[in-house]
């Protein structure tokens, strides 16, 4: 790496030395900032970086260069939802408080976690409940079952 | 109300998935109650624009870009959205990331965002604007830092985050700082879950936060805990708070239907959280 990235501002204009010299005392406490708590639990960078893929997040972590970083988001997963928010239609389910939870928790923990091991981490409302809907689609004697339990009718007479 | 002294604020840590989008999303949310605020999502990944809704800025062949490298005759009016929720939004672009690389040989390219949008803007149109910038190094991350001179650093509990943390202050910050002022407003502790009486992972950040010198005093009231109150949380003296920003289900979800988490769930715990984090903004510091 070279220089300081920021050495095009060399010339930016009298604004900014006036900016500076009046919040003079408040860059004093941020300029310490270098030696940073966080230097100090057993946690540290350093640790980071040596062993930086044992979190699940993102193998991109592991680099801890400009190039890696910038993969940390994009790389590996689409560009985004997969169809546009103008192609759904909004329509009600009826359910019981019970059976949502148990719906959204199952989106929140389990589906998210998957999706993060494809890096993908902004997965819209509208795509898991169109991929919820289309799973249900493909499984329907399972909800016909669903629903003869819950009328306390037994299917394996 | 006491007169608003106009302040850009950048919500940056070179590390994602730390809530980056969430807090500063929030944030303007807070602000915009009593504020006239701008959103600006410099993320190329586009969360927080497709989480308000608006893929169709997100996708337009008009974008930031344009004004901020001054082609074609795109002004900002013709780019910022009003959204719903009192704040209006200057979209992020699927083309970012082209912008990047062409602020990379522009004349000053480390401050076309603060000439073209925030000089032209703060004060006169808005009372406040809020970044939300990438998670890795470059000169989007570096105009959100000059065109701003305030920082917000969002800081999650693990190992890899406060590598972000540290990375943020020795590639970003500390560069920075020798062409200009930055101001450190606040280091927040985001996605708290485990207790804070027990040797956690929370616990560590929020003990370390805490009791170090270069940090204690950016560590907003929700996350502060003073190293004698440790001690008497460990002799069992004191019952653990339960500190900010804490993980909630609702906080995730909020911005997949579209909406910051005052509109999504009203009454949610962590809401306070944000309010003191816009007054932090508002007083350029933390008060206590």
């Amino acid at each position: 790496m070279s220089g300081n990235p920021f050495d095009d501002l060399d010339g930016l204009d009298d604004d900014d030395d006036a900016k500076e010299a009046e919040s003079d005392g408040a860059s004093n406490d941020t300029a310490e900032t270098d030696d940073s708590p966080v230097d100090q639990p057993g946690a540290s960078a350093d640790e980071v970086s040596a062993a930086p893929a044992s979190e699940t997040s993102t193998a991109s972590d592991a680099s801890g260069g400009d190039v890696g970083e910038s993969t940390a988001e994009p790389s590996g997963r689409s560009d985004g939802p997969a169809f546009p928010y103008d192609d759904v239609k909004q329509r009600p389910l009826y359910a019981r408080e019970e059976a949502w939870n148990a719906f959204e928790d199952a989106l929140e923990l389990d589906v998210e976690r998957t999706l993060r091991e494809y890096d993908v981490r902004d997965a819209t409302g509208r795509e898991l409940h169109d991929a919820a809907l289309r799973v249900a689609a493909e499984h329907p004697e399972a909800i016909a079952e669903q629903l003869l339990e819950l009328r306390g009718i037994d299917v394996n007479q | 109300m006491t007169a608003t002294e106009p302040r850009a604020v950048d919500v940056v840590i070179l590390k994602g998935g730390v809530g980056k989008s969430t807090i500063s999303m929030n944030l303007a949310r807070q602000l915009a109650d009593q504020h006239r605020v701008l959103f600006a999502d410099l993320d190329p990944n586009g969360h927080a624009t497709n989480g308000l809704g608006f893929e169709d800025a997100y996708q337009s062949d008009v974008n930031v870009g344009d004004v901020v490298l001054d082609q074609g005759d795109a002004t900002l009016d013709d780019l910022i959205r009003r959204t719903e929720f009192g704040f209006d939004l200057l979209p992020s672009s699927n083309t970012l990331e082209d912008v990047e690389n062409d602020l990379k040989g522009a004349i000053q390219g480390s401050a076309r965002v603060k000439s073209n949008v925030v000089d032209p803007l703060l004060g006169d149109a808005y009372d406040y604007i809020v970044f939300d910038s990438p998670a890795y190094p470059g000169m989007l991350n570096n105009n959100a830092l000059v065109a701003t001179g305030n920082v917000l650093i969002p800081i999650a509990p693990g190992s890899s985050a406060i590598g972000g943390y540290k990375r943020t202050m020795e590639r970003l910050i500390a560069p920075a700082q020798e062409y200009i002022d930055i101001d450190v407003l606040a280091v927040v502790p985001n996605q708290i879950q485990d207790r804070i009486d027990q040797q956690t992972e929370a616990r560590e950040l929020l003990e370390n936060l805490n009791t170090a010198d270069t940090t204690e005093d950016k560590v907003p009231n929700f996350a502060r805990i003073t190293a004698e109150e440790f001690e008497r949380i460990d002799a069992g003296e004191l019952s653990p708070p339960k500190p900010g920003i804490r993980h909630r289900a609702a906080l995730s979800r909020s911005l997949k239907y579209n909406q910051p988490l005052q509109d999504y769930d009203p009454d949610n715990d962590q809401i306070p959280h944000f309010e003191e984090l816009a007054r932090i903004v508002e007083d350029g510091g933390i008060d206590r």
